[in-house]
């Protein structure tokens, strides 16, 4: 599993004005002393942000052999610390087994998609697996609510009877407003 | 390799073996005459039905083994599987870190007829069809053959005839039928054994454990299962960085995030733990730990080195990660801000370290990103496992350090 040539540059906010208090004072011993805890003032949500229901869509790597498939997913803000965050969760009985847990930084949403062993049926029906890391650039729609039209999608996705398993830093995957 | 005493250290591992002791001496194991209840994963099973049997003549206490996934564990005495079927019975406490230890290696092959490309890729894609186990523990064997495979085409089977009956499989070795067996190029299955915390005999847990442990218990187990050298697990990076000029660890912390919902529920939120040398410690109870920061679902931590490291011989650059195999994902780049390139994406991060240290590793080249030099390391959960569904207070990758294995003159 090397990795294929994967770029990026953090946003703006990972500056190093904004972590080097954090990095200091873990070198001198200072700060809060709590576990989890960050130094940092939190950063505010972008408003509007993503909220309300949303589609999601997992778009295979074309290496892969699948094709996509979809999950209706309900969004929740989730506070402010260390980043400003959302957390998406399916739209049914048991909504924790596909869970979406994503940082902004601007306009960036990033963070985990996770199911577990179980795995989670898709809107198409076939069984879905996935542990990988989403990163994608929100825009604005309609309503005024973001969404993301294009996003990366780093990491293990496997689609029972139709795609094996396969990680990919090249697999992508859409986030929109319904 | 990883072993009971190892696993737990310091006082702690002394209070634990005293404990052990006074149990121990009152008579549990004597009076222990039902059976120990084993339960262990299709791959290891062939390996284990000698040394339970061995166990049985020697004791007069019957070893019953249930061939499935360890996990759940609910009516086992001592689980017996793969390190990354354990991962999350050993972290959740369902089965007792205290007691785990390696067994042995199987290496997985790639099984095809007479006359099939020599290539495994190549051979898993002329395939009509290949038998491959399902679920957590064929997950890095299936992923191995990825895209070349179509998912109609695959055979998802536990049953251990079917897959030696297959003309084309991905199986662990003990598994593996009649045709040509080529190395499957697949990290090969390390089986650990532990007992189950809330086992109802505790004392024939104890008893098989110390007995597989013990040279007979290898003796009997020697002739399935391989060993580090035999499988190429052996850490001779580790040392040689340390005999080249010694290592550089992460200085400072850059940047971090994990969800709200991992920094509720785990306990271990602290950046600054994974700065300097390797120092996680299972203190030998349920849950505690020390010198670790789990990731959670997706989480990162960004450190600065100090040093750069430089694309040279072998891997550059090192991950611990502690109790259990968890991949991680690593990113490099020459400045903070990036930009920070893909290095391996969900490796898995359970190698056996020598050198007394507890927690496991992995290890990547700056090669493999197209990369010369790098100086600042993120380092991402691979599992994410939903937080909300969590069972441990250490979800994602426990990282215990970072450490730059080629390091700029």
């Amino acid at each position: 599993m090397a990795g294929s040539r994967h770029s990026f540059r953090p946003p703006r906010r990972s500056d190093v004005a904004r972590v080097l208090p954090a990095a200091l004072s873990v070198l001198l011993g200072v700060g809060t002393g709590s576990c989890g805890s960050n130094p940092d003032q939190p950063s505010p949500a972008p408003t509007p942000g993503v909220t309300g229901r949303y589609t999601l869509e997992l778009i295979p790597a074309t290496s892969c052999n699948g094709h996509a498939v979809t999950f209706s997913v309900e969004v929740t803000e989730t506070g402010t610390t260390p980043y400003p965050g959302v957390q998406l969760l399916m739209v049914s009985a048991n909504p924790a087994l596909l869970e979406v847990e994503l940082k902004y930084t601007d306009d960036t949403l990033e963070g985990g998609i996770g199911t577990t062993g179980d795995g989670q049926p898709s809107a198409e029906g076939p069984q879905t697996w996935v542990n990988a890391i989403a990163s994608g650039r929100t825009t604005k729609t309609s309503d005024g609510r973001a969404e993301v039209v294009s996003g990366v999608l780093r990491g293990y996705l496997e689609i029972e009877g139709v795609m094996n398993a396969c990680n990919s830093a090249s697999h992508s995957f859409t986030l929109r407003a319904r | 390799m990883r072993s009971g005493s190892r696993r737990v250290r310091g006082l702690a591992a002394a209070g634990v073996a005293s404990l052990i002791a006074t149990t121990g001496g009152s008579g549990m194991e004597a009076a222990s005459p039902h059976e120990v209840r084993v339960r262990a994963s299709e791959a290891f099973a062939p390996c284990l039905s000698p040394a339970l049997d061995a166990f049985a003549r020697e004791t007069g206490v019957r070893a019953a083994l249930e061939v499935r996934d360890p996990d759940p564990a609910a009516g086992a005495d001592v689980v017996v599987g793969d390190d990354s079927e354990l991962t999350r019975l050993l972290e959740g406490g369902v089965a007792d870190l205290a007691t785990a230890f390696d067994l042995g290696y199987i290496p997985w092959v790639f099984v095809a007829p007479e006359g099939s490309p020599a290539d495994v890729k190549a051979a898993a894609a002329a395939a009509d069809r290949v038998a491959v186990l399902p679920g957590r523990i064929g997950r890095e064997a299936r992923a191995s053959i990825g895209g070349r495979v179509a998912g109609d085409r695959l055979r998802l089977t536990r049953d251990p005839a079917e897959l030696r009956r297959a003309r084309y499989a991905l199986v662990p070795r003990t598994l593996a039928g009649p045709g040509v067996q080529r190395p499957a190029g697949v990290r090969p299955l390390i089986a650990v054994a532990a007992a189950v915390a809330d086992s109802a005999n505790a004392a024939g847990a104890r008893s098989l454990l110390a007995f597989l442990k013990g040279a007979r218990g290898r003796a009997a187990l020697s002739s399935c299962l391989a060993t580090a050298d035999e499988v190429g697990e052996r850490d001779t990076t580790g040392p040689a960085a340390l005999a080249a000029g010694g290592p550089a660890y992460a200085t400072a912390v850059v940047d971090w995030w994990m969800p709200r919902c991992s920094l509720e529920t785990n306990a271990y939120t602290d950046p600054s733990a994974v700065l300097g040398a390797p120092d996680a410690v299972f203190l030998g109870v349920k849950d505690h730990y020390t010198g670790m920061m789990s990731l959670g679902q997706g989480g990162y931590v960004t450190v600065d080195m100090g040093v750069s490291a430089v694309d040279g011989p072998g891997p550059d650059v090192r991950v611990f990660q502690t109790a259990g195999n968890e991949p991680v994902t690593l990113y490099a780049a020459t400045g903070p801000q990036g930009p920070f390139t893909l290095v391996g994406l969900q490796v898995s991060c359970g190698h056996r370290t020598d050198g007394g240290v507890f927690s496991g590793h992995c290890d990547f080249d700056l090669h493999d990103a197209g990369l010369t030099e790098a100086r600042y390391f993120k380092i991402e959960d691979g599992e994410i496992y939903p937080c909300l569904e969590r069972g441990t207070v250490t979800e994602g990758a426990d990282i215990d350090a970072i450490q730059i294995l080629n390091q700029k003159p």
